[in-house]
């Protein structure tokens, strides 16, 4: 499922993660298998809440050992759909779960059109999840996140994996 | 001002108005001028992306309508319009949203804001986006369009849902703030 040159690298990526709180690895999978979850259908779930958010999810399975010795156990995932006009905003008032955080982008996709991701830390960091094809990153620890409003330049639908596990690095 | 004050206290989804001329075409364009000379700053998170002047009450340019907005008489036909008192205290900026700019819903409720004003200083056509929206539970339930010297007023509260709606092209320039109580 892996790229060849990740696997084996997990106890240094972990550390990493560790560290830094943040890890991405571009082409995380071999292209055949990037390929064929793109092609995978979805039983999207509409969520229309303006005051949190617009978007359609589907529970996703996307866990392999590799992952689970990088995050320390098994992560739930889900694939986001984002049409024109969708968001997710920023609700501290919510209970965002505590843990690691993954996205795996399924597309690429031209931040300008919005529905970029970004996760905030403990310290009030925004970090800007890269929206490559077939990138994974991982975080630790975020305090919540949000996706930014889709625009009208947007051409289809932004889709990605997210990914959560309820642990303390 | 009876049918001001029934028209806003019997308005779906919150209470608001719609005063249209509530300045002359002339004044609304020379207060969009004097806006255009302004330095705007790029606001942008999670519910925004537009921009913004920095704060107008005591910008000379703007003076004679902050005079306005602070004075007793405004203060009473506030009154009258709405039965909510207010003070002396507004807040007053520019704002501008150019092509994909948009404010997502949300209900404005900060410590002391009793009404919230729009005075649109242009017109912008319907494909053009850029009208306030207001929401009934996850719904739209009414959207105005920027008309120029056109004012909005609604009551500040947890219903008070509201959003701008992306610009598609073109320019929306208004004049937005509180009125404190």
């Amino acid at each position: 499922m892996v790229n060849p040159w990740h696997e084996g690298k997990e106890e240094s990526i972990f550390q990493v993660l560790t560290k830094e709180g943040i890890v991405t690895l571009f082409d995380f999978l071999r292209p055949d298998e990037s390929a064929a979850l793109r092609k995978k259908r979805f039983s999207f779930r509409k969520k229309n809440y303006v005051l949190q958010g617009k978007y359609a999810e589907a529970l996703a399975q996307f866990d392999d050992d590799f992952l689970r010795r990088i995050a320390q156990g098994k992560m739930d995932w889900k694939v986001l759909r984002f049409n024109h006009q969708d968001y997710i905003v920023r609700n501290d008032k919510t209970s965002f779960k505590k843990g690691v955080y993954a996205i795996y982008q399924l597309q690429d996709w031209d931040d300008s059109c919005g529905g970029y991701v970004v996760f905030v830390d403990e310290d009030g960091n925004h970090i800007r999840v890269q929206s490559r094809k077939n990138t994974l990153t991982i975080i630790k620890n975020p305090i919540s996140f949000y996706v930014k409003y889709v625009n009208h330049l947007a051409r289809g639908k932004r889709e990605f994996l997210l990914g959560n596990i309820r642990c303390h690095l | 001002m009876i049918s001001l004050y029934k028209s806003f206290r019997a308005a779906k989804p919150f209470p608001y108005l719609i005063i249209d001329e509530f300045l002359s075409q002339k004044k609304s364009k020379e207060l969009l001028l004097a806006l255009q000379k302004e330095k705007f700053t790029l606001k942008e998170s999670d519910l925004f992306t537009f921009w913004q002047s920095s704060e107008l009450k005591e910008n000379p340019r703007f003076l004679k309508l902050a005079r306005v907005f602070r004075s007793s008489k405004w203060k009473q036909r506030i009154f009258e319009m709405t039965n909510i008192s207010i003070s002396s205290e507004i807040d007053l900026f520019g704002s501008l949203y150019q092509n994909t700019n948009h404010l997502l819903p949300h209900d404005d409720q900060l410590a002391g804001r009793k009404i919230a004003f729009v005075f649109f200083l242009n017109t912008l056509k319907k494909n053009q986006g850029g009208r306030l929206r207001l929401f009934q539970k996850n719904n739209v339930r009414k959207k105005i369009t920027p008309v120029r010297g056109r004012l909005v007023l609604f009551a500040v509260s947890s219903r008070s849902v509201h959003s701008v709606e992306e610009v598609y092209f073109g320019k929306r320039w208004a004049l937005s703030g509180w009125f404190h109580g």
